[in-house]
């Protein structure tokens, strides 16, 4: 038993989950903070509603008691604690604003895998300053955040579907399949989201409201918490008891029958559906994203490969031969950055017999191939930067020598 | 448990991380005993042993230093014990240096339109904590803020702001819901004049 834990926790596979989740994570922390810059001023700095001051009174407030035994009873303490905050002792505002914007770069840096250590760090780094220098204002999506981008700041969360993987293929310094990695930090990531789960069916079980069924007949009526308009039926009797016991035993199936592999489809599906609802019908912005956003590490890197093949064979009939110019070659190490950007594998670059690029079917070779090539898609922003990269992934095919040549060479 | 055998192993400092920090995160996050709006004396039973036990042993330990000061802190207990029953908004009463007073509400997720309330939501989460009496320590940069919100013209400044609560409470299945809110003035602030002419970046 404790030789399975082991090879579980501490055991290697493929970094592509933790790769996909990164880009998730990482596009919710622009989403994030861009949300957040609209009201930098609110927020952030001393003439909004909270000053360095009353953030530090807050803190303080929740600095609690720590006891340890000592002889025959406890020695105990309330003392301010030490918490990561960069801008504890800066209160310009420029100074804060360059520090959020650093924030910012260093998630757009981690969503598109650059420098992916250091960005990572940076980004997890600057979002716990920025929650501790405001605590007041957060809610659990933005604490989702935190917890989730210090495990990708301690994974190898660049080892996959990243700028630097794809940097290092094209150089010639990364094998065409992602090297293996410890598969702790994932495991930490997907026992965090079922402690999540676990804590706060605890948590509600204890409330006479979730136990007798009416729990969600109270928020549903609460105008501050209203998004879009649901059905009536949904927020009245008997819909509120279906809607109140379903979410305790979804929340406890996520926390413990979702590390079984045969029922982990159907229990993460529910769980999408149950934050999908909570999304739509209240105002809690982006918590379902963040949380739901964590169930594809509940899958292994190899069965996130095999499902993207899978559903590059559904897509099949999108599949698209591209031939290159024929006195060029695809050079080794860009062929396996074109196929590391095309997961579902729906393009194969071949010799062609002109001299230019062309696609089957008279299609356009860099419209067809962009288009099929998930990983390319951000390079649609720049106008002609696929078209340039395809050409710099060719090199001129070493001329036959003549006859005369060879004649020479051999005497 | 599908991973691949290891090519490689994993150091034991790091194995024995990953183990504290597991049980820090579970520490950390289980429910206090008792639990928030029971009587301090509930005995406990079944369960709550654990709780109490992780509490006395764990939760309180020099264990909290490490979840505190990294940023690994959380705590799960979005709409528990028992889901908030009170929909709260806030407005103030401007008072100018003429003598003219004028309303100021603040930002009321129902009255903003879909995007904006996904984009002011923060101001629904403060109030909830800055509108408690025991957080009556946030109140005065609360209302200086509104004081420079509606700060326009040097010659008639802000001079002082009242808050006022407006509340409803949300009755059980089954009987009457109250249409009307009640409200309650709460706090009333002479505003820092230096300060408001200093942050608005007249002074």
């Amino acid at each position: 038993m404790l030789k399975r834990l082991d090879r579980y926790w501490f055991g290697y596979g493929s970094p592509v989950s933790l790769g996909v989740f990164r880009i998730l994570m990482g596009t919710l922390a622009c989403v994030n903070l861009i949300v957040l810059a609209f009201d930098f001023d609110a927020w952030f700095t001393d003439k909004g509603f909270v000053t360095h001051e009353t953030a530090a009174r807050w803190a303080g407030k929740l600095n609690p008691i720590t006891r340890v035994p000592w002889g025959d009873g406890w020695w105990q303490g309330n003392f301010p604690l030490p918490r990561l905050n960069l801008l504890s002792e800066i209160t310009s505002t420029p100074l804060t604003a360059a520090f959020f914007a650093i924030t910012l770069l260093a998630a757009i840096l981690t969503t598109v895998g650059l420098w992916t250590r250091i960005s990572s760090i940076v980004l997890a780094a600057g979002l716990v300053t920025l929650h501790h220098r405001n605590m007041i204002v957060l809610h659990g999506g933005d604490t989702v955040l935190r917890v989730m981008t210090l495990y990708l700041a301690i994974a190898p969360s660049g080892a996959a579907c990243s700028l630097d993987r794809l940097i290092a293929l094209w150089r010639g310094k990364a094998d065409a399949q992602p090297r293996l990695v410890s598969m702790w930090p994932q495991r930490l990531i997907t026992y965090n989201v079922a402690i999540v789960y676990f804590t706060t069916v605890w948590h509600k079980w204890f409330g006479e409201r979730w136990r007798d069924g009416t729990a969600t007949w109270y928020p549903a009526r609460l105008d501050e918490f209203k998004r879009f308009p649901v059905p009536g039926f949904v927020n009245e009797m008997p819909f509120v008891k279906f809607a109140t016991y379903g979410t305790l035993f979804m929340e406890l199936a996520l926390a413990t029958l979702v590390f079984y592999k045969p029922l982990r489809k159907w229990v993460l599906l529910g769980g999408l559906l149950m934050h999908g609802y909570i999304e739509y019908s209240m105002n809690i912005p982006l918590f379902s994203f963040l949380i739901t956003s964590a169930y594809v590490c509940f899958y292994e890197g190899e069965d996130v490969s095999a499902w993207a093949k899978r559903l590059g064979e559904r897509f099949r009939r999108f599949r698209i031969r591209i031939f290159h110019p024929r006195s060029e070659r695809l050079r080794p190490g860009p062929a396996l950055t074109l196929e590391a950007l095309d997961p579902l594998g729906l393009v194969t670059y071949e010799p062609g017999e002109e001299e230019t690029w062309s696609a089957e079917g008279g299609r356009s070779a860099f419209r067809a191939s962009w288009a099929r090539s998930l990983g390319a898609w951000p390079l649609g922003l720049i106008p002609g930067a696929w078209a340039r990269l395809l050409g710099k992934s060719l090199e001129p095919v070493p001329s036959q020598p003549s006859r005369r040549e060879r004649a020479k060479m051999h005497s | 448990m599908t991973a691949a055998p290891s090519p490689r192993r994993v150091a034991w400092p790091v194995k024995l991380f990953v183990l504290f920090h597991a049980v820090a995160v579970l520490a950390w996050t289980l429910p206090r005993f008792p639990p928030p709006g029971s009587p301090a004396d509930r005995p406990p039973g079944g369960s709550d042993y654990i709780l109490t036990f992780n509490q006395t042993w764990l939760k309180d330990s020099p264990i909290q230093w490490y979840m505190l000061s990294t940023g690994f802190w959380q705590y799960w207990d979005m709409f528990a014990p028992n889901p908030a029953d009170t929909d709260r908004w806030c407005d103030a009463e401007i008072t100018y240096r003429d003598g003219a007073k004028t309303r100021y509400t603040y930002p009321r997720m129902i009255e903003l339109s879909y995007t904006e309330r996904y984009f002011k939501e923060r101001y629904r989460k403060f109030y909830e904590r800055a509108g408690a009496e025991e957080n009556a320590f946030l109140w005065p940069a609360f209302a200086q803020r509104i004081a420079l919100v509606n700060f326009k013209n040097p010659e008639n400044p802000p001079v002082q702001v009242l808050l006022r609560r407006h509340w409803r409470h949300v009755m059980p299945p089954g009987r009457p819901q109250p249409e009307a809110y009640d409200w309650y003035d709460y706090f009333q602030y002479v505003v820092d004049q230096p300060r408001l002419f200093q942050d608005a970046g007249r002074g």
